[in-house]
């Protein structure tokens, strides 16, 4: 019987570190777990939800792929499909949020921020704040021009 | 600000508020870019881990977020190239790719308009206008 943790709780559950070699494990099977389900899979099975809260570990820290409620199934032959925009602040890759559109280009920069999330031990959203506090807002003010342009490229 | 502002109307706005928001993990992107560039990935490394991690694997790990979540979906490898890449196969090629293709993305301020909008060729944008046109879903 295996034991599953998501693996923002087990920061917090006063298990020892994850050691640099297990977050690599993590990493390898979780991509592993979506190439899979893009690839191998027929209808292909768009994740839409790919972060560590989303993957779960069982005793020997194998990585398994969870939670499945926003998931879409998609024919090989197509390329994407346009849906309300759900999932998780941080990891929305940004075609989906501003087109509806995902695919599994989608999935795979959710997975980009997983990385993220497993080098630095901390979720998406915090990481910006503890990174740089300041700089985050000057980022913030420098990406005004780059949103009007991805927003209303023809307005 | 006050010029961005006024050149939607309310409509808007509600919808650039929710990009912004959404916008985090560019800016975690371009803070990570800005690091990778200047060669001081230790500051990214989880603090717990202290210094039992492997410098060339974090660097390689790190190439393999930027990859994934760069802004075209074109340009972001498949999970079959993610898992090869994690492997240790084919990540140097692919990052000295991404590093040709990647000199105007995230410095529009920098770069001339024409630039601009040929990085703005990929037909979702024009997607965009349509999903304006037809209201919110």
């Amino acid at each position: 019987m295996y034991l599953r943790i998501l693996i923002p709780n087990w920061w917090f559950s006063g298990k020892p570190v994850l050691d640099w070699g297990t977050r690599k494990h993590i990493a390898l099977g979780a991509a592993r777990g979506l190439l899979y389900l893009h690839e191998q899979c027929d209808p292909k099975i768009i994740h839409r939800d790919v972060k560590a809260a989303n993957i779960l570990l069982d005793d020997y820290c194998e990585a398994v792929v969870g939670d499945f409620g926003l998931a879409k199934l998609l024919d090989h032959q197509d390329s994407h499909v346009t849906t309300a925009v759900r999932g998780t602040v941080g990891h929305i890759a940004p075609e989906y949020l501003s087109t509806g559109q995902s695919s599994e280009k989608t999935d795979v920069f959710g997975f980009g921020i997983l990385l993220l999330e497993l080098i630095t031990g901390q979720r998406a959203l915090e990481f910006g704040k503890s990174a740089n506090n300041k700089g985050a807002m000057l980022d913030w003010v420098s990406l005004f021009p780059f949103i009007h342009q991805y927003t209303f490229p023809l307005s | 600000m006050g010029e961005f502002v006024s050149l939607y109307s309310s409509i808007h706005l509600p919808f650039i508020l929710n990009q912004m928001v959404s916008l985090s993990p560019y800016i975690v992107d371009i803070q990570v870019k800005k690091i990778h560039q200047e060669k001081k990935l230790e500051i990214l490394v989880d603090k717990d881990l202290k210094s039992n991690y492997d410098r060339i694997e974090l660097e390689e790990m790190v190439q393999v977020a930027l990859l994934c979540t760069q802004y075209l979906p074109g340009h972001r490898p498949k999970m079959s190239e993610v898992v090869r890449m994690l492997e240790g196969d084919g990540l140097a090629e692919r990052w000295e790719a991404s590093q040709r293709v990647d000199t105007t993305k995230y410095k529009p301020q920098e770069s001339s308009s024409s630039d601009r909008y040929s990085d703005l060729t990929d037909d979702s944008l024009l997607l965009v206008q349509a999903m304006e046109l037809s209201g919110p879903r």
